[in-house]
């Protein structure tokens, strides 16, 4: 069966009322879980795993998917309106999205994100049913260097994230840098930094972190400020993007979607550093930088689309060799055995109608929830309308209850708070948090794989240059950290005067 | 401002003329179980543990019609559910479904807040991973002993990637290299598919991995040189054990469940049964057989005897290796 | 630029503090061993990144705080109003995560939702039912429908 006979073949699978039913009560139930902060995918399918157990594996599996690529599209919505991540894919969607919002273009924005969102979501799957199992065997060549190289631009990308001053960026990149390193040593299973304390044994939390710096930090500061003198909203202008919209990002949708691929389908990359990394190449890409943070709408456009086109691409390793690249993946994985079926190479052979369908019904569910979002935007654009001492303890609440459901534990609660209040003094001093979460997410990630290479070189560092796909992304990391720099070395000798006047 | 102060007043008398009561809604005591069994597990949903907790939840309730209601506890390599199960009455109604790694490897490495041999009562092990040494089938070794030769022959080039440091799968690889007297470089990854990853990227020479290499092998990409149990396993009879390649030792490792220790001993002896009733289940040795788990049954009396050798084994392996000088929680 | 001497103050305060985090760190990190090149410890990233932030302290320590671009821009315009409740609310929610696990989610989220809401402008009573409404419905929407096990404390629910 050639591809295009494959995917009409999946609809035929797909279309099923039942299957249908379950296509869009997964993707109700992923927009309710993004929509609610702290509780990712991971929690969420896990929950609903035991309760597909008696379903045909069709319908569990695209349920289970329906759930995952909701989520995506539900989690901007919280991070627009008040800025709290409703999932940690969600988190750079907070940095222009909210700033949107407090100009009273949060309609746009959500717009946007929902648009970029489908786009996305829609090639995303076009490139998994075309070229899906060759790229699987591309992604598999790389190794710890590569790794070491793709996280390495990442973190150049940190230097453009930020505004303000720079070297308060790089103090917060640094502290994202050490925390990230608290927990057990990926390769030793040391205990670092963990005081004795077992529930940083793996670690803190990045929900929990992301959460408490953006989201309930910004609550602590409308709490700590006037009780009624609540910031005026601007007045609310227009509910869809407009045609300006339209015009800026349509680029960030397509260089996000083409990042997001990519990333989503490394192992251990998925929809969280696609998000972050499709953020950075816009900072970098933007004719003028510092709109970025102040209220782009291509910095809502970028991220959204690359958490979805890496949510997308992140099940070809799994269909394809049998290998969930991420933890979502891991428990649809656990789906799919549960069910008797086991995904990988022989997945398209044996299960045809099954893979196929799969496909199918994600096509289907990214309509569907386009066409669901669409309408509740006006809906959810009211909620700003709420008064301020009535939203901001609800949303502190909504925080509080997803930090506890993430692992069941109240310590969470407690980081996320911890971190609301860091964020609280950290913004009032003017240092961003941006580089903190996007060091404390990339973090283990380059710290392994820099282990792993020269572990496997035997401390030779040569290595790094003898793989040209490290290389190359090395040379591009050097390129792109050397223009800021000279533009830099260009600007000193006036700030000198500037400052010595 | 007087006013609101009084109606603050009134609502805080009323709420504790409300909590007064309810404090009092102690439970009555009847035979055990009459209300459903929390068991934890500390890792999270879809893994294998969870998976095959699930699988035992089932079948005892549909051996003994007991609902076991399955709570994950994610944190601290599975020690966090654990050391929860520590602060809960012993009174049956919370236990704790858990590999035996977290009771052996996991506080050797790790400090913990429980005694691993000391603090639970093991009531059964129920299930088992495979364990498995493996190479890409375009690999030039057809046998352990020869990817074992090559090693010795040039040590320090051979490079081999398992599921972490000190995990059981690295532990039957050191054990074979120091027999061999072979130096390999050991890559150690987080978990099995990021291992299966690296092996099938050819970023390593060979992997020691559970369970999950079985969709890759079924597909071809891999090839089983050897399985780390007692017997050949049922699901690959062709495959040599250790012993019959050469290397006299078995490495197992087995998913449990344990109580608190003062269970009493009516409590303990009923669940006991009522597990061992289950886990002959067939429909749980198919579903076990579906997530790829060996179905095993060990008594409370054998799974504490294997917990306790196994202490001994690991921490030898461990002590040998340079990782640790002694164990970071003592046993008992 | 009327903010030069007294934004440099404040900078060296934050200065000492990210040295002390620093020094914790590398200390810390020299005991877990940073290992060789060949096989680097898990003390390896920790330490160079904490040299990295002593180093980006010790910059912001002695440049002048130039013309900071966007400093201040997400400050209060108004002043902060309400120091005591401020300490009100941190004290609540320490108790709020001392006591879920002990009383229970609906309890102590009823608590904490009253003592934010009676901070608001809200009278007494339209306070408590709407406490009342949020803990239910939250316990409602996380404890029932997507069946997440909130804590439940000594009252049984």
């Amino acid at each position: 069966m050639d591809r295009f006979g494959g995917i009409l073949f999946g609809f035929s699978t797909a279309l099923q009322p039942d299957n249908l039913l379950f296509v869009l009560a997964g993707c109700l139930l992923g927009t309710l879980i993004g929509v609610l902060p702290g509780i990712g995918p991971v929690a969420a399918i896990s929950i609903l795993l035991p309760l597909t157990f008696p379903l045909e594996p069709a319908g569990a599996i695209i349920m289970l998917a329906g759930v995952y690529y909701g989520v995506m599209y539900g989690g901007s919505t919280t991070s627009i309106l008040v800025n709290v991540p409703g999932e940690t894919a969600a988190v750079v969607t907070c940095l222009d999205g909210y700033q949107l919002a407090r100009q009273g273009r949060a309609g746009p924005a959500l717009g946007i994100a929902a648009f970029s969102s489908f786009i996305a979501g829609t090639l995303g799957l076009i490139g998994l049913q075309l070229v899906a199992a060759p790229l699987a065997r591309v992604a598999l060549r790389f190794g710890p260097p590569e790794y070491f190289a793709v996280i390495t631009l990442g973190f150049v990308f940190v230097t453009c994230l930020s505004r303000g001053s720079r070297i308060k960026a790089a103090i917060m990149a640094f502290v994202g840098l050490l925390l990230s390193g608290v927990g057990l040593d990926p390769i030793t299973s040391e205990q670092r930094m963990t005081l004795g304390v077992q529930q940083l044994f793996e670690g803190i939390g990045v929900a929990p972190l992301a959460m408490g710096l953006f989201g309930v930090a910004e609550v602590f500061r409308k709490l700590a400020g006037p009780a009624s003198g609540d910031a005026p909203q601007a007045p609310i202008k227009n509910l869809l993007p407009t045609r300006d919209d339209w015009m800026r990002a349509k680029g960030a949708i397509l260089r996000g979607t083409g990042l997001g691929f990519f990333l989503g389908m490394l192992p251990g990359g998925g929809p969280v550093i696609a998000s972050f990394a499709a953020y950075g190449v816009e900072t970098w890409a933007a004719k003028d930088p510092e709109r970025l943070g102040s209220g782009a709408i291509e910095g809502v456009a970028a991220p959204e689309a690359a958490n979805n086109a890496a949510a997308a691409a992140s099940f070809i390793p799994l269909l394809t060799l049998g290998i969930p690249p991420n933890p979502v993946l891991a428990v649809l994985f656990g789906a799919f055995l549960i069910h008797g079926i086991v995904p990988g190479p022989l997945l398209i052979r044996d299960h045809p109608d099954l893979f196929w369908g799969i496909v199918a019904s994600m096509y289907l569910g990214n309509v569907l929830l386009l066409i669901l979002n669409l309408p509740l935007i006006p809906l959810w654009v009211r909620v700003l309308r709420i008064p301020g001492d009535l939203l901001y303890p609800l949303v502190l609440l909504f925080c509080v209850v997803g930090a506890y459901g993430i692992n069941n534990s109240v310590f969470d609660v407690g980081v996320m708070l911890l971190f609301g209040g860091a964020g609280y003094l950290l913004n009032r001093k003017g240092y961003p948090g941006p580089p903190l979460i996007l060091a404390f997410v990339l973090g283990p990630l380059w710290e392994v794989n820099l282990r792993r290479s020269l572990l496997v070189s035997q401390g030779d560092v040569s290595f790094f240059f003898t793989r040209p796909i490290a290389l190359g992304i090395i040379a591009c990391a050097a390129l792109i950290a050397t223009v800021p720099l000279y533009r830099a070395y260009r600007r000193w000798p006036r700030l000198l005067r500037k400052n010595s006047r | 401002m007087a006013h609101r102060g009084r109606g603050w007043a009134a609502i805080i008398a009323v709420g504790l003329c409300m909590a007064g009561p309810l404090r009092d809604a102690a439970p009555a005591a009847a035979a055990y179980p009459d209300r459903p069994i929390t068991l934890l597990v500390g890792f999270a949903p879809g893994g294998s543990m969870d998976l095959s907790a699930r699988a035992l939840a089932a079948a005892v309730k549909r051996a003994a019609g007991i609902a076991l209601l399955v709570e994950n506890k994610p944190g601290g390599t599975g020690t966090v559910a654990l050391s929860a199960l520590l602060g809960q009455r012993p009174d049956g109604y919370t236990l704790c479904a858990t590999p035996s790694s977290v009771l052996i490897r996991v506080p050797q490495l790790q400090q913990v807040p429980f005694r691993p041999l000391k603090s639970f009562r093991p009531l059964i092990g129920f299930s088992a991973p495979h364990l498995g040494i493996l190479v890409r089938s375009d690999a030039p070794w057809k046998t352990l002993g020869g990817l074992v030769q090559e090693a010795a022959a040039h040590p320090g080039t051979v490079k081999y990637a398992t599921t972490g440091v000190g995990s059981t799968t690295h532990a039957a690889v050191e054990e074979v290299a120091a027999r061999a007297k072979a130096r390999m470089i050991h890559v150690p990854y987080k978990g099995g598919n990021e291992a299966l990853m690296a092996l099938l990227g050819g970023h390593v020479d060979f992997a020691a991995l559970t369970s999950e290499f079985i969709p890759s092998l079924k597909a071809g990409e891999l090839r089983l040189l050897a399985t780390m149990g007692e017997k050949r396993s049922a699901k690959f009879p062709d495959v040599p054990t250790l012993r019959e390649a050469g290397y006299d030792f078995v490495n197992d490792a087995v998913f449990a469940v344990v109580a608190p220790r003062d269970l009493p001993g009516a409590i303990a002896v009923k669940l006991e049964q009522t597990f061992a009733a289950a886990v002959e289940n067939r429909e749980y040795r198919e579903q076990l057989d579906r997530i790829d788990l060996a179905p095993v049954s060990y008594d409370g009396r054998s799974l504490a005897e294997f917990l306790r050798t196994n202490w001994g084994k690991i921490n030898a392996r461990l002590v040998a290796g340079g990782l640790i000088n002694k164990a970071a929680t003592p046993p008992d | 630029m009327p903010r030069s001497g007294s934004a440099r103050n404040r900078d060296l305060g934050d200065c000492a503090l990210w040295l002390v985090l620093a020094a914790l760190f590398c200390i810390a990190s020299l005991r877990l061993g940073v290992g060789p090149l060949r096989s680097p410890g898990p003390g390896f990233i920790p330490f160079w990144a904490g040299l990295g932030l002593a180093v980006c302290a010790g910059i912001l320590a002695v440049s002048r705080p130039g013309a900071p671009r966007h400093a201040g821009r997400r400050q209060p315009a108004a002043g902060e109003a309400r120091p005591l409740g401020r300490l009100v609310v941190v004290a609540g929610l320490a108790a709020y995560c001392l006591a879920l696990e002990r009383i229970g989610y609906p309890v102590a989220t009823f608590g904490l939702m009253l003592l934010l809401f009676g901070r608001g402008n809200m009278r007494p009573w339209v306070a408590v039912g709407a406490a009342l409404v949020a803990s239910a419905a939250s316990y409602g929407l996380f404890a029932q429908l997507l069946k997440t096990p909130l804590p439940r404390g000594m009252f049984g629910f």
